[in-house]
């Protein structure tokens, strides 16, 4: 592929990569497999990079779809049962996490794979349920059946969290912030 | 005072990005364009086997051991003669079972399943029906019935679209739809069998499965090269694993791989993962039960089959797998 396009895909990739990352991580848990799952859905978009650039509109969303459901794919995970594991005590161990960090991160591994999906898209990278519908395929009844069915299953392992929970307090706060997706990390 | 879930969300999620590795954007090309080249490969090495294969079709159709190919025994590597010659005719034809064989141009045949028990369909599916050559196996025709007392889940069907091949368990139809995936199926149908009574034994494990799946590609080609994707992949992945421990006892995990059986467009494998003391490796991230996994892969014309069981080392008697192997074949129709 030309130079231009090589440009223009590697500055994709240092704007967003780091972005992506940290939601695929809070999506598994594991920060290897979310470096991981992440660069090969880089990988595969530069294989039709020409096409994503051109008409996908945002490459970005294709990116984390791809590295999300890589990472929720037992063929992913068969690979990298094992090498992950080579990691696992750095993964535990990202610089700065507090106890109520911990306890977000393990929480969410502990509901299912769309649901933890829809909450971090929803409550993270500000997306509405009806963009979350589309990046995920799905219909928004199912979008808002996971965030509700999602919140209700963190509640038991996040009682400090349980306002900030709540269906009408997530509405609210959510109405009054910024759409952090925006920001750059 | 409650706490801010959406803060601590952020700032988890902003914590692991800073900490990201970066292996960098020139790395992911690479990556990208050598999977290009070995697809390009493949794909011009398949069109050449169709060129050859083309020309002695009516010969294999009806001389190649009745239409299917003969199982042998087993061989340490892939072999490049596994191109199917029958699936391959580019005209509609007759079978050896009188059914019509699926050809690269889509065309199917109109036999039923073999049998439709009640059991739960896949989300997002809908139950199959009877609109293809291929045949579902009962629950005593798959392998261990004898030890597992396989209950037949019903046969279920993804509306058209784009699946990936999993090799580990069935999803629904949306959790095998993946952008990008360099192999992608038009449509994919599944049964799956569970085990409501198995023996817990040298490790932990539980809840012993086996799918058979059919995955049908836009064209022969594009089946071969699927084929022989995953097939290569699984049994090349042993050095991936090379140097890892189990997260739970710190022990030093091993890999084996092996094809224990093949014929032209099948293979048989069998996968586990072993402990430096020999038993059962269970990692977290790892299906439960999945420390061992025995494959049966065949394709004809436009169709990947295959048949998974998933489990503990009650899954990894090979003995059988020669003459198992032609019964997968002969689900193709």
């Amino acid at each position: 592929m030309g130079a231009e396009l090589e440009r223009e895909f590697d500055a994709f990739y240092a704007s967003t990569h780091r972005r992506v990352v940290g939601q695929i991580y809070a999506m598994t848990g594991s920060l290897h497999e979310a470096e991981d799952c992440t660069q090969e859905a880089f990988a595969r978009a530069w294989q039709q990079w020409p096409k994503l650039a051109g008409r996908h509109g945002n490459p970005e969303a294709w990116v984390r779809t791809v590295a999300a459901r890589l990472a929720v794919s037992s063929w992913r995970k068969a690979v990298n049962r094992l090498t992950a594991h080579r990691r696992e005590y750095r993964d535990s161990e990202v610089s700065g996490m507090s106890p109520d960090h911990l306890a977000v991160v393990s929480a969410l591994r502990k509901i299912s794979a769309d649901q933890r999906m829809a909450i971090v898209l929803y409550h993270y990278a500000g997306l509405s349920v009806e963009e979350i519908a589309i990046e995920t395929s799905s219909t928004q009844s199912s979008v808002k059946a996971r965030l509700a069915r999602g919140r209700r299953a963190l509640a038991p392992h996040l009682t400090e969290f349980a306002d900030s929970l709540a269906p009408e307090a997530t509405k609210n706060s959510r109405a009054a912030r910024p759409q952090i997706s925006r920001r750059e990390i | 005072m409650s706490k801010d879930f959406d803060a601590a969300l952020s700032d988890a999620i902003e914590l692991a990005a800073g900490a990201a590795h970066t292996a960098g954007a020139s790395a992911a090309r690479v990556r990208g364009r050598e999977r290009t080249m070995r697809k390009r490969i493949i794909v011009s090495t398949t069109s050449f086997a169709l060129v050859a294969a083309g020309a002695g079709a009516a010969f294999a159709v009806t001389s190649h051991h009745g239409g299917t190919p003969r199982v042998t025994a087993a061989s340490p590597s892939v072999s490049a003669s596994r191109t199917p010659s029958a699936g391959f005719s580019p005209t509609p034809t007759s079978g050896p079972t009188g059914l019509p064989i699926t050809t690269a141009s889509g065309t199917r045949g109109s036999a039923s399943p073999l049998n439709t028990p009640s059991g739960p369909a896949s989300t997002g599916a809908t139950t199959s029906t009877a609109t293809a050559s291929e045949h579902w196996l009962t629950a005593s025709q798959v392998l261990y019935d004898s030890s597992m007392n396989w209950n037949a889940g019903t046969p279920s069907s993804c509306p058209a679209g784009s699946y990936e091949i999993w090799q580990y368990y069935a999803g629904g139809c949306s959790e095998h739809t993946l952008p990008g995936d360099p192999h992608p199926a038009e449509r994919m149908d599944t049964r799956v069998f569970g085990a409501p009574s198995v023996a817990t034994g040298d490790g932990a494990w539980a809840g012993t499965t086996a799918d058979q799946e059919f995955y049908t590609y836009a064209s022969a080609s594009d089946a071969q090269a699927a084929f022989e994707y995953f097939t290569n992949g699984i049994l090349g992945e042993d050095s991936q694993f090379a140097g890892s421990t189990d997260a739970i006892t710190g022990l030093a995990v091993t890999s084996t791989t092996t094809e224990t059986a093949h014929a032209d467009g099948a293979v048989a494998i069998d996968s586990r993962l072993r402990d430096s003391n020999g038993k059962p490796a269970e990692m977290n991230g790892n299906p439960s039960g999945a420390s061992d996994r025995h494959y049966f892969f065949a394709v004809r014309g436009d169709i990947v089959e295959m048949v998974l069981i998933t489990g503990g080392p009650a899954v990894s008697d090979a003995s059988g797998d020669a003459s198992y192997l032609q019964t997968v074949i002969n689900a193709l129709g």
